[in-house]
């Protein structure tokens, strides 16, 4: 046919590697022959510089308006290849790369075989890119503001990074007074043998900080800060979020080019949960913090009971029910506000310490010899199994704690033939009894994750995406999440967690228009708006509305969020999406066996 | 009997497309027969995709898609899973056996279990003869 597209084929030989396999000229004998292939060639090393050049000039001069290059995997070069054959004036979409050798030289043990697959290869692609259909770039307007949403401790320090990076960013937050309290953080250990380290994030990086010394420094900075204000719509995608606030009724619109999340987290006090009733000589390890720090006094007459001089304090760790704690970094924060408190207890009240707990992490600098400082000053430690947590009960006065201790179970059993149901029984008497918070969710964490369209994970705090692939990147974007409200850290996390997604924030605002390919179109003719599609897309890139001023409603994408899975195309059920690099007829080219 | 069967490996680029190329990139070798499908995500790959590689003349087909809990775009593994499953039942119904049709999980970095599972399956195939499909009367 004379209307069909012509087909430049160029096989990159790998500086003749590929000769050792299959005689190549005859490989492109038979790829010429294929209907629209109107030019082939080889060379030595296309995809170096003077190698693009070699694929421009031939492009040009044989006036071929698709590419197939032939030679390693797509995913060494495929950008290179595209950047080049845009460069010689034709879409970025139309070329394909018949992966021949990672594909095929390589996989063949016998050379023979070489040959019939190049040639199934190199045809199926030949086949894939004549279907090939030109892909838009959209220009996407990215607006350079964020809006922060919790005004604790991270929200305020990312307010005043972004500032700096020339973002206007926006604060709000639910409650009529921002509070720097508001966050879960694991104690770092420079601080915590100090008189300091409340391990309530007072101690940021080594330095002290107050934390209404970074409120003035918000107003001083004249960022807005809106208290009392809820998210109650979100609509737009990244660069162009469209987002109504409400301000005790009074609802103003905003838009936006980036949200962060730093709703921050809630502490459930330990010794309310353990359901004990209230008995003063059992506490949270945060209120025995306190203690500690403000309150020696007091907390020395509460350790010394009537009967006894000697002052028996106990840690139990794991969850404040008994249960063991669900996630490690929870694990992690009692271990080291425990280990902290125990050795002070040891050291200024001369007290007896056990720590009762199914596991201890102190995996971290410093954390390790915190432990075995713990140890060396006469801290006892019992480790339970799992299955048998520890039983507290009261008996006048005195708190009994019934523990099973699987170490001292496997020394026992050794010498005599003791029970082998999991743990040798101690019963440890104290005076006074701490346990630990429960790290939760700030309250309404599920409205807005609700609204805002973005993931949770397991414990219901903010789903982060792959640390080694996209850290602090929620499934949406252009929404992220910086804080405790995704999972407890220090104050040295929390801090290199906000220059990472300030720099995120800015690397994805700091320039007006994105040229973003359309990478998904939607044929509205056939959209029943069904809105399947805006179920399924794991990035919330697809909203409905008026297609055209006046005309039909129907599912549009918005490219600079999409980020091309496919999953509409492959979910829709009356076809209307299409993916444009992978279209059916294009998948259905390659299967040509 | 010496039979070659036609098999279509459907890879997420993400995962097992990357096993493959690195698989390749060892010079392990494995079957030449099976042809390489590259996809987006696992969970693009459609009902028809498959019945058509099977219309076109494919022995087996393998779907390879991303672990559980560690798809790129969150769900488009599972979906894929379902969606296998479904077209299994559809496969039995028109006579084609659904050992034919095969779904691993795998990361991008098991290329020794993506030579294993290619391997294996290639005899499996080999065993179940050509797709009855393929037999013309």
């Amino acid at each position: 046919m004379d209307s069909s597209p012509k087909i430049g084929v160029f096989l990159c030989t790998c500086g003749h590697m590929m000769n050792d396999y299959f005689d190549t000229r005859a490989l492109l004998a038979s790829a010429a022959k294929e209907p629209g292939v109107s030019s082939v060639d080889e060379g030595g090393f296309l995809c170096t510089k003077s190698g693009l050049e070699w694929l421009k000039i031939k492009i040009a001069r044989s006036g071929c308006e698709r590419v197939v290059i032939a030679g390693c995997s797509p995913h060494q070069h495929e950008l290179k290849f595209r950047q080049a054959i845009e460069e010689a004036g034709l879409n970025r979409s139309l070329m394909t790369i018949a992966n021949l050798r990672e594909g095929c030289v390589w996989v063949c043990r016998d050379k023979k075989e070489c040959l019939p697959k190049a040639e199934r290869m190199l045809k199926a692609a030949i086949h894939r890119v004549a279907l090939a259909k030109p892909v838009d770039m959209v220009q996407a307007r990215m607006s350079s503001s964020a809006l922060i949403i919790g005004a604790g401790e991270s929200g305020v320090r990312i307010a005043l990074e972004l500032h700096r990076l020339g973002i206007q960013p926006l604060v709000i937050d639910s409650q009529p007074r921002p509070e720097g309290e508001r966050e879960a953080f694991l104690p770092t250990p420079c601080t915590l043998l100090g008189t300091g380290g409340s391990g309530s994030g007072q101690d940021i990086g080594g330095q002290r900080h107050d934390f209404s010394a970074l409120l003035k420094e918000l107003s001083h900075k004249k960022i807005e800060l809106l208290t009392s204000t809820e998210v109650r719509e979100v609509a737009g995608g990244v660069g162009a979020f469209r987002v109504v606030l409400d301000t005790q009724g009074r609802e103003r619109l905003v838009e936006v080019g980036s949200i962060v999340v730093a709703s921050g987290s809630r502490l459930e006090d330990g010794a309310n949960l353990a359901k004990l009733g209230s008995y003063s000589r059992i506490v949270s390890l945060g209120r025995l913090q306190k203690m500690i720090e403000a309150e020696p006094e007091r907390l020395e007459r509460m350790m010394i009971t009537a009967e006894r001089r000697a002052k028996h304090v106990c840690f139990i760790l794991g969850g404040p029910r008994g249960e063991k704690s669900l996630l490690a970094p929870f694990v992690k924060r009692a271990s080291i506000m425990a280990l902290n408190q125990a050795i002070l207890l040891r050291r200024r009240f001369k007290a007896e310490v056990a720590i009762v707990a199914s596991d201890i992490i102190v995996c971290g600098a410093g954390l390790e010899d915190l432990y075995r400082l713990a140890r060396q000053s006469g801290v006892l430690f019992f480790r339970t199994p799992e299955s048998r947590p520890p039983q507290v009960s009261l008996e006048k006065g005195v708190i009994k704690i019934r523990v099973y201790d699987s170490a001292l179970a496997d020394c026992i059993r050794e010498s005599a033939s003791g029970e082998d149901d999991g743990g040798y029984p101690v019963l440890i008497q104290a005076d006074l009894l701490a346990l630990e918070d429960e790290v939760l969710p700030s309250l309404g964490t599920e409205t807005l994750q609700s609204i805002l369209r973005v993931d949770l994970a397991g414990i219901s705090s903010f789903y982060q995406g792959n640390i080694h692939l996209k850290p602090n990147l929620s499934n949406r974007r252009g929404v992220f999440v910086v804080g405790s409200c995704h999972g407890v850290e220090d104050g040295g996390e929390m801090l290199s967690d906000i220059r990472s997604v300030a720099m995120a924030v800015f690397s994805l605002l700091s320039r007006p228009n994105l040229a973003v390919e359309q990478k998904v179109v939607i044929n509205t003719d056939k959209c029943a708006l069904c809105l399947t599609c805006i179920r399924t897309c794991p990035h919330r890139a697809i909203e409905f509305g008026e297609v055209k001023a006046g005309q039909k409603w129907g599912a549009r994408v918005i490219p600079q969020a999409c980020q091309g899975c496919g999953i509409c195309a492959g979910e829709c059920p009356a076809k209307a999406i299409e993916m444009v690099q992978y279209s059916d007829d294009q998948i259905f080219s390659e299967l040509t066996l | 009997m010496d039979f070659t069967p036609a098999i279509v490996a459907f890879c997420c680029e993400n995962s097992a497309y990357r096993a493959a190329d690195t698989a390749g990139a060892r010079q392990e070798g494995y079957p030449s027969n099976i042809s390489i499908c590259r996809l987006p995500c696992s969970g693009k790959l459609e009902v028809i995709h498959i019945l058509k590689a099977f219309e076109e003349g494919a022995d087996g087909v393998f779907v390879f898609a991303c672990h559980p809990d560690s798809c790129r775009f969150l769900l488009g593994n599972v979906r894929a899973g379902k969606r296998i499953e479904h077209t299994a039942a559809l496969l039995e119904k028109i006579g084609i056996e659904k050992e034919r049709l095969r779904f691993f999980y795998l990361s991008e970095l098991e290329w020794t279990q993506f030579l294993d599972l290619v391997r294996q399956g290639n005899e499996s195939i080999k065993s179940l003869g050509p797709s009855p499909i393929k037999v013309k009367p």
